[in-house]
């Protein structure tokens, strides 16, 4: 009998003595890079409730109030801590209610990644063959191109092709599908490298012999086990995700003004950058750089925990 | 060799005959090109006229085959936006990108390999640690906001340098015009150069420090050092010549990113190059402007490739005789 599965030891008590857990409480900075990254997705989750004002309700902003600088410099107010755009909305709120709209964008490129890789890398690792080459050789001739360009052209082809309003109605999906669709190649050619090795191992053979049908095999059997490193290039995926989405949407191709992320925030402040109201667009900046930031840090982190031979 | 060089070369060609096709379908179906073309009062027999002299009513392949042809010629087609052909238009800006790629690319890999080699070799020095920190700062930064900061702190603030434009520019015949030749030029050139590299500069130090640190361990560099080689003899001569491989492949694919990463920087600083153009043909739906940008773009990657793949080959021996065992097998 293994000690962790020892009669009277709570889940956690063994996640206390695990070595994950060692290699967290002694680096400080992870521990406040997953600080930062659960406090930023709570605050992003209750946004409308944790904002202190509501930066869409047209009623309780003021013109009287716009351009106002953070309260430490002289004219700001404690009413907005970071002071207020050109339309008189608290830069705070903003902030709060952009990072909700970066996360879920960011969250749910990431995702439709994951699956899509997930789901070809099993398909190609376990079919071999002709269905293999034809997966791996697509995956080698999108990885020749930047990320950043295949989502930049799955845009534009929406933007052309779609009638306006149409558009302006699905271009939170048409977001996350081009994002998803330019980073899948990981994942399908880690999960690939995965099934290939447990297609060999005995349980697959031994369901093979049961006469299990192949979907259920991948489904139920081989997934579980390619699913460790999947989480690790998912963690280090989300980051640069976010930053995908915000590139877009700063390139003005992305979320419109009415639902802006922080990356439209960053933009719309740009404007202003050179009348001297620097806080419109700085401070978005930052929230986004410490977000992406602990984000990376986890994942370097879960790199090193999970599987150490990964690059 | 052949084998492995046609191979390439034929999936290249199957790369850019794919690409052509993506560009085709854009620029002949999205939107109907005739009503692009005339005004509103155009007759029903007057719009059929046109279109039979365009040729839109041949089968699919045949008016295929006549794209491909007319991008050979350098017929790109007409912007919607701006009403001039594409091919005049990139004549033009081409100049500007080139610039600042290739000074950021140099930028990059000037600083970058020697950061790299210098957190290898010396791991526990403050400096290296120094160039890690910074590293992982320089791929959590979304690459617009280190425009967007260099602008705040050294336009802004200091008034030191230019935020947009190329400055003044001189035209060296032939219409291409280069920045480096005037202080001003210069000057515009710096920030954004900056902005484009630094991203670049993060990866290959990363890269490099890795490749180098595993290198350190083999056997023939304690071998060397235990034959009494000069350190700097050791690191440079025998550990960086062997770490070359894996960071040429990177740069080659880097270099194509630099191009991609050239549309931010280009929107950030106003820079008056190709990305700056595609941007605005993306946001304007212009899509003669779109199609023909892909097309260029996606020649320019798949040759990049090629090439790496083949320098790759030429200057690891192993891997081709991996190359020729795999075949007589």
């Amino acid at each position: 009998m293994r000690p962790d599965m020892e009669e009277g030891r709570s889940f956690l008590k063994r996640v206390a003595e695990s070595d994950a857990y060692f290699s967290f409480v002694r680096s400080p900075v992870t521990m406040f890079a997953a600080a930062t990254t659960v406090i930023c997705i709570v605050v992003a989750a209750f946004a409308p409730w944790v904002a202190p004002y509501d930066p869409f309700d047209l009623s309780s902003m003021s013109l009287m109030d716009a351009r106002l600088p953070p309260m430490w410099i002289e004219g700001g107010s404690p009413a907005y801590p970071l002071g207020t755009d050109a339309q008189g909305r608290d830069i705070l709120s903003l902030i709060i209610h952009g990072m909700r709209i970066s996360l879920l964008a960011g969250g749910l490129s990431m995702a439709f990644a994951v699956v899509v890789g997930v789901i070809l890398g099993l398909i190609s690792g376990y079919a071999g063959g002709m269905v293999d080459s034809a997966i791996m050789r697509l995956a080698d001739i999108q990885m020749s191109f930047p990320a950043i360009l295949i989502a930049l052209l799955i845009d534009g082809v929406a933007r052309t092709t779609l009638p306006h309003e149409v558009h302006d109605q699905l271009v939170m999906v048409v977001i996350v599908l081009s994002i998803g669709l330019a980073n899948w190649v990981h994942f399908a050619r880690t999960v690939r490298g995965a099934t290939m090795v447990e297609k060999r191992r005995e349980y697959v053979q031994a369901a093979r012999i049961l006469g299990v049908r192949p979907i259920s095999i991948l489904w139920r059997h081989i997934l579980l086990n390619v699913l460790e490193p999947v989480l690790v290039i998912a963690t280090v995926g989300f980051g640069i995700a976010i930053i995908m989405e915000a590139t877009l949407s700063f390139l003005g191709v992305g979320l419109p003004p009415s639902s802006p992320s922080l990356g439209t925030l960053i933009r719309i402040g740009n404007d202003f950058l050179f009348s001297g109201y620097w806080w419109m667009t700085i401070f978005p900046g930052l929230a986004l750089l410490l977000l992406v930031l602990s984000i990376n840090l986890l994942g370097d982190w879960m790199r090193d925990v999970l599987n150490p031979t990964l690059r | 060799m052949l084998a492995f060089v046609i191979q390439r070369l034929f999936q290249a060609v199957i790369v850019v005959v794919a690409v052509g096709l993506i560009a085709f379908t854009l620029s002949h179906y999205v939107g109907d090109p005739i009503n692009n073309m005339v005004g509103q009062d155009a007759t029903i027999e007057d719009r059929a006229a046109l279109r039979e002299e365009l040729g839109l009513n041949d089968p699919v392949p045949i008016q295929f085959g006549r794209y491909i042809l007319n991008v050979f010629e350098g017929q790109l087609g007409i912007s919607y936006r701006l009403g001039r052909p594409v091919s005049e238009l990139f004549a033009e800006r081409l100049p500007a990108t080139l610039e600042l790629s290739l000074l950021s690319a140099i930028l990059a890999l000037g600083v970058g390999i020697p950061m790299g080699v210098i957190a290898a070799v010396y791991p526990r020095l403050a400096t290296s640690r120094i160039f890690m920190t910074v590293s992982l700062f320089g791929i959590s930064l979304p690459p617009f906001f280190v425009g967007i900061l260099l602008i705040v702190v050294f336009s802004v603030s200091l008034q030191w340098l230019p935020s947009y434009g190329r400055g003044t520019v001189v035209d060296l015949g032939g219409g291409w015009t280069t920045g480096l030749l005037t202080i001003s030029g210069l000057k515009a050139l710096i920030l954004p150069s900056i902005t484009l590299a630094l991203f670049q500069m993060t990866l290959i130090m990363r890269l490099v420090r890795s490749q180098m640190a595993q290198v350190l361990r083999t056997d023939y560099i304690k071998f060397a050092h235990a034959r009494g080689l000069k350190p700097r003899i050791v690191n440079f001569r025998h550990a960086l010549k062997n770490t070359l491989v894996p960071i040429i492949t990177v740069t080659a694919l880097q270099l194509g990113s630099i191009i991609a990463f050239a549309i931010i920087t280009e929107t950030v600083f106003q820079w008056p190059g190709m990305g700056l153009l595609f941007i605005q043909a993306v946001q304007f739906a212009d899509v003669p402007v779109m199609a023909a940008y892909l097309m260029l773009v996606s020649v320019f990657f798949v040759l990049i490739n090629l090439i790496s793949d083949l320098l790759y080959f030429a200057v690891d021996p192993r891997l081709r005789s991996e190359f020729e065992r795999r075949r007589s097998a």
